[in-house]
């Protein structure tokens, strides 16, 4: 059993219930400059509550931290158990900065329904902390479905597109899809235990708690059929390449803010690294298994990357590159060791400030044209400079230039699949390449040059607000770019310990003797 | 403060380019003159640097060291050998006078600034490079700056951008445009380098990783790597292509050269000095400490790949430059036909001919970077580049015309500059290894002298167009400066070329003993008694191939 440490304060519920009870006060209130600054104190507050948890973080230890236990269907082995290993406790850190500054962006450009907005916000957020802080399947489940609601709405109702409604439901259905066979994976996986444990007369004899799951032995034929449930949820989430047709959908016609979250949180590639590798790491090692999920990785890189060349608006332009950057996420996950675990984990994190971070940028770029296509623009470096600068240190760190963070992530990735098999890590950096070649030339056509034809008015430079959200995340892209390491580090146990689990499969347990290989 | 110079001399830019962030953009002699202070500083410490550094010594030295990822075995590494000095050298002089020649920039001053700053910066760090992610790291960084660069401060014809294809749209808005070979727009040139030089350091990226998977001891340290990787067979063959050729491509080496030409004229006066003066010695340099250090065996096996490839560098690249009309076309492929000297000098893998190519490189940078800069003095004065519409223009500057003539005879090679130097050690090391390439090389410098005298009549002499009446000469001290700088030194290293041997040589020597196993002729020679000059080569019969 992986040791826990508790923390002498249930933090993680606060971070779970903050934002719920926030969006509860918010109802109450009526006047909008109010409901703004309430739902901005309420993020922030989250956003501490995060710091102090990063803060008070054991690095490099396996050990779930900040654990939380309650039961709650006991006959069914369901508990609250909440808790943070090096896996997940970057995600907590990025949902919140995230809505911060999605609450900041949305102190301008939200006029209608304003507060039904921001409790939405709320709402989502707390759903995604859910997401990345319980421990127990069940729960995992509820807020992995629960976090349909709010984002569906927020298509809907605060979409920018003619065809939100159809995006909203595509969206929807798609995920709705995946996560259905995923519920029958978390049953199985639920059954497996059940007769390992009455077999071997142990008390509970029904779980679904992640750390009772690691214990019981699967056969690998049933590793197997679970994997490719969990991979069903997961992938229509991520997505990956071919299921990702929603994606583009969803993020023309939503929000900036709901692009932001579903683009810059990678819940489904953090699933893979949550559940499906240790819960199932025989199935996760099958030469098979490892092909198909390459082959889809590779698959996705390219066809992201070209699709993205020829997109002559922005918002689809970004929708492509993180099918090809998630292409990455999972080539280094499938790599299936140290590096290229971490790799694939600090990218999901730096897509949280890059690809997130360039889609605040259409965003203020939308909110000047109405638009994020090609022709609204042309020679904006004169008249917007700041937007310009920040448009290209963003835009550099998604293409992976050394110095900001894209370039640690993707080398770390490219290392463990060149460990791997390197083969697959020759065809990967093709797109790289196109990377480059995509942001660049969307640049130099919408940036340089002379101005475009269409700009009748000037263009403002960024306000105040704007300003805030581009310096904080330039600040965290040139961080985790020039001084990676206490994020590594904090990785380091957890990853360490995922690889151990793999080399030895089920029959040995995940325990806290599992040692760094460090020096 | 010994300790730590090859830290002020690579921090020195960066520190300036954040503090050009600070600075409001409207104080523009404070933009400028924090930039030059901060290029000032890397040259003063770099000139230190070279004088301190120890050629009886020899290896590494000022070597600085400091984890990164223990894990990984990356850590920042810094260090320089005989070979790493002087390009060094050369980087911070072409950054300071780069910062002068720009002077008057008038188009967003601030963050040109930062950009060329930033990309000395990053040459500087290749040159210093003990760990290969660190090389990598700083090779790609070199890359980007460019882009920004080009595009942003570069020129271009003007027609360019409203070309319309068959449908009526606009040409630079369709894919095509990046494989839209033969335009000369700046958009155009900028994506051609950045794809160009990205899709060959991907290749050398799988080298790299390459190295570091079969080598199997989980460093990217150059030096332990070298002492004890070992790499055979086919594997080392493709490790070694893709080194050879992922770095070859910025050298330029034919035929990998073709954005070369294009981004040097689309660049500004200072991006194509530096561009030319550095940028293209990061692939040799590259070669030498990857290729050169890790693979010894198949450096010896495949080096005639390059001096076979180096025939057609120096004469296509001398033709071509006969016939171009563009100033800085024939300064630009003048620059790629020399580039395939130094791949002769490397590729004979002779002590002397190293040695010469080394020197090369840092005579090349000065040489052609004085021809950049006067090409860039003319077109902001005329505001053209086409030769045959410039003519006489020696009445109206006459010291800019004075320097060309002496970056002319440096870039043919003439005594009296450092470049007479190089070129004499090329010839003679490679001789025996290589006659055809050496006649090549030798008719090359005819050709040379062909182009640039051609271009120096065509721009300076015969009938002047009245048009050009109001072009100004170099006067300030400001505008003459860099120019002094550049030509002092050339001609400062062919007066006093002692110090600068032996630190090359010092360099060389335990790379081609390492990789010919063949030691220099001095050390079979009996030691009668002490002779002047060699102090060098018996300090490698004593100390020979090891290295610390």
């Amino acid at each position: 059993m992986l040791e826990e440490l508790t923390f002498h304060f249930p933090i993680l519920s606060c971070l779970l219930f903050v934002p719920f009870l926030g969006a509860i006060v918010l109802w109450f209130m009526d006047d909008e400059e109010m409901i703004k600054a309430v739902a901005l104190g309420v993020s922030l507050l989250e956003l501490a509550l995060a710091i102090v948890v990063l803060a008070h973080f054991v690095p490099d230890s396996p050990s779930m931290q900040f654990a939380e236990r309650l039961a709650w269907v006991s006959p069914l082995g369901i508990s609250y158990h909440l808790g943070v290993d090096g896996i997940s406790i970057l995600f907590v850190g990025i949902t919140a900065f995230l809505t911060t500054l999605i609450m900041v962006y949305s102190w301008d450009t939200v006029r209608q329904k304003v507060r039904l907005y921001m409790m939405t916000m709320l709402l989502l957020e707390t759903t995604v902390m859910g997401v990345f802080v319980t421990l127990d399947l069940v729960l995992f489940f509820v807020f992995w479905e629960l976090m349909l609601l709010p984002s569906y709405f927020l298509i809907k109702l605060w979409g920018g597109g003619a065809e939100r409604q159809y995006a909203a439901l595509k969206f929807t259905l798609y995920t709705l899809l995946g996560s259905v066979f995923m519920l029958v994976g978390i049953a199985l996986l639920d059954i497996n235990y059940h007769a390992w444990a009455v077999r071997n007369h142990i008390e509970p004899t029904y779980s679904f708690d992640f750390l009772d799951l690691l214990t019981a032995p699967i056969s690998v034929d049933k590793q197997l059929l679970i994997f490719w449930l969990l991979f069903l949820g997961f992938a229509f989430k991520a997505p990956l390449f071919p299921f990702h047709t929603w994606l583009p959908d969803a993020l023309m016609e939503g929000p900036i803010g709901m692009a932001v979250m579903l683009a810059g949180i990678k819940m489904g590639t953090y699933g893979f690294l949550r559940f499906s590798l240790p819960l199932l790491p025989e199935a996760s090692k099958n030469e098979t298994v490892v092909t198909i999920m390459m082959v889809m990785a590779l698959a996705g890189i390219l066809y992201g990357a070209f699709v993205a060349l020829i997109q002559p608006d922005f918002r689809r332009l970004l929708a492509f590159s993180s099918v090809s950057h998630l292409g990455f996420v999972v080539l280094g996950a499938f790599a299936l060791n140290f590096q290229g675990l971490q790799g694939s984990l600090l990218t999901m994190i730096n897509l949280g400030f890059s690809t997130a971070g360039l889609f605040f940028v259409a965003g203020f770029l939308y909110s000047r044209r109405q638009s994020t296509h090609i022709s609204s623009f042309g020679g904006l470096a004169k008249q917007a400079p700041l937007l310009a600068t920040f448009l290209l240190i963003i835009g550099l760190a998604s293409i992976g230039l050394p110095g900001t963070n894209g370039f640690v992530g993707e080398f770390l990735i490219l290392l463990g699949a060149f460990k791997a098999k390197w083969w697959y890590g020759s065809i990967a950096v093709v797109g790289i390449i196109f990377g480059a070649a995509y942001f660049l030339w969307y640049y130099e056509r919408s940036i340089l040059g002379p101005l475009g034809k269409g700009l009748t008015q000037a263009v403002a430079d960024l306000k105040m607000g704007e300003l805030v959200i581009s310096v904080s995340l330039s600040i965290m892209i040139l961080w985790i770019g020039l001084y990676p390491s206490p994020f590594l580090r904090m990785m380091n146990g957890s990853v360490q310990a995922l690889v151990d689990r793999l080399d030895r499969g089920t029959l040995t347990m995940l325990d806290a003797t599992s040692k760094l290989a460090r020096d | 403060m010994t300790d730590y110079i090859l830290l002020i001399i690579l921090f020195a830019p960066f520190a300036g380019a954040f503090a050009l962030i600070l600075i409001p953009e409207k104080q523009k002699l404070m933009v400028r003159v924090t930039a030059a202070s901060a290029a000032g500083i890397s040259l003063l410490a770099s000139f230190y640097l070279f004088y301190a550094f120890d050629p009886v010594k020899g290896g590494f030295q000022f070597v600085q060291r400091y984890e990164w990822s223990k894990q990984l075995g990356i850590a920042l590494y810094l260090g320089v050998d005989g070979i790493g000095t002087p390009l060094v050298l050369a980087s911070c002089i072409l950054l300071f006078a780069g910062i002068f020649v720009q002077w008057h920039t008038k188009d967003r001053a601030k963050q040109f600034y930062i950009w060329l700053l930033i990309l000395a910066a990053a040459t500087i760090g290749v040159f210093m490079s003990l760990d290969l992610f660190f090389l990598y790291f700083f090779y790609e960084m070199s890359v980007i700056p460019m882009y920004l660069l080009l595009g942003m401060w570069g020129s271009h014809t003007k027609t360019y951008l409203e070309m319309t294809d068959s449908e009526g749209l606009k040409k630079r808005d369709s894919v095509g445009f990046i494989f839209n070979f033969g335009s000369n727009s700046k958009e155009y040139a900028a994506m051609k380098l950045v794809l160009f030089l990205s899709a060959f350091a991907v290749l050398c990226l799988m080298g790299i990783l390459l190295i570091y998977k079969f080598s199997g001891l989980n460093t990217f340290d150059i030096l332990i790597l070298r002492e004890r990787a070992h790499f055979e067979g086919p594997l080392a063959t493709l490790i070694w292509l893709l080194i050879f050729f992922g770095f070859a491509s910025i050298a330029p080496i034919w035929p990998l050269h073709s954005w070369s030409p294009v981004g040097h004229a689309a660049a500004p006066a200072a991006t194509s000095m530096l561009h030319a003066g550095v940028l293209m010695k990061l692939g040799h340099f590259s070669i030498i400490r990857v290729a050169f250090e890790i693979l010894p065996e198949t450096t010896r096996e495949l080096m005639p790949i390059a001096a076979v490839l180096s025939i057609f560098s120096m004469l296509y690249g001398g033709f071509v430059a006969f016939y171009a009309r563009d100033t800085k076309y024939v300064i630009g492929y003048s620059s790629s036909s020399h580039m395939g000297y130094v791949f002769l000098g490397m590729a004979a893998l002779d002590y002397i001919s190293l040695t010469g190519a080394v020197m090369y490189m840092f005579a090349h940078a000065l040489a052609t970077s004085m021809l950049f800069a006067m090409a860039g003095w003319v077109y902001d004065q005329t505001h053209t580049r086409d030769i045959p519409s410039l003519g006489g223009l020696v009445n109206r500057m006459p010291f800019i015309a004075g320097c060309t003539i002496v970056g002319c005879m440096a870039s043919v090679g003439m005594p009296g500059t450092v470049n007479f130097l190089a070129e004499v050690m090329i010839i003679v090391g490679s001789w025996n290894k290589y006659p055809l390439q050496v006649i090549v090389a030798v008719i090359g410098i005819v050709l040379t002298m062909a182009y640039l005298f051609r271009m120096m009549r065509g721009v300076f002499y015969g009938a002047m167009d009245q048009h050009y009446a109001h072009a100004r000469d170099a006067v300030a001290f400001v505008d003459r400066l860099p120019f002094v700088l550049m030509m002092s030194c050339s001609i400062w290293f062919f007066l006093s070329p002692g110090h600068f041997y032996s630190v090359v040589r010092a360099g060389v020597d335990p790379l081609v003993a390492r990789i010919t196993k063949v030691v220099p002729v001095a050390e079979s020679a009996p030691p009668a008694g002490p002779v002047a000059g060699s102090a060098h080569l018996t300090r490698v019969s004593t100390e020979g191939v090891s290295q610390p």
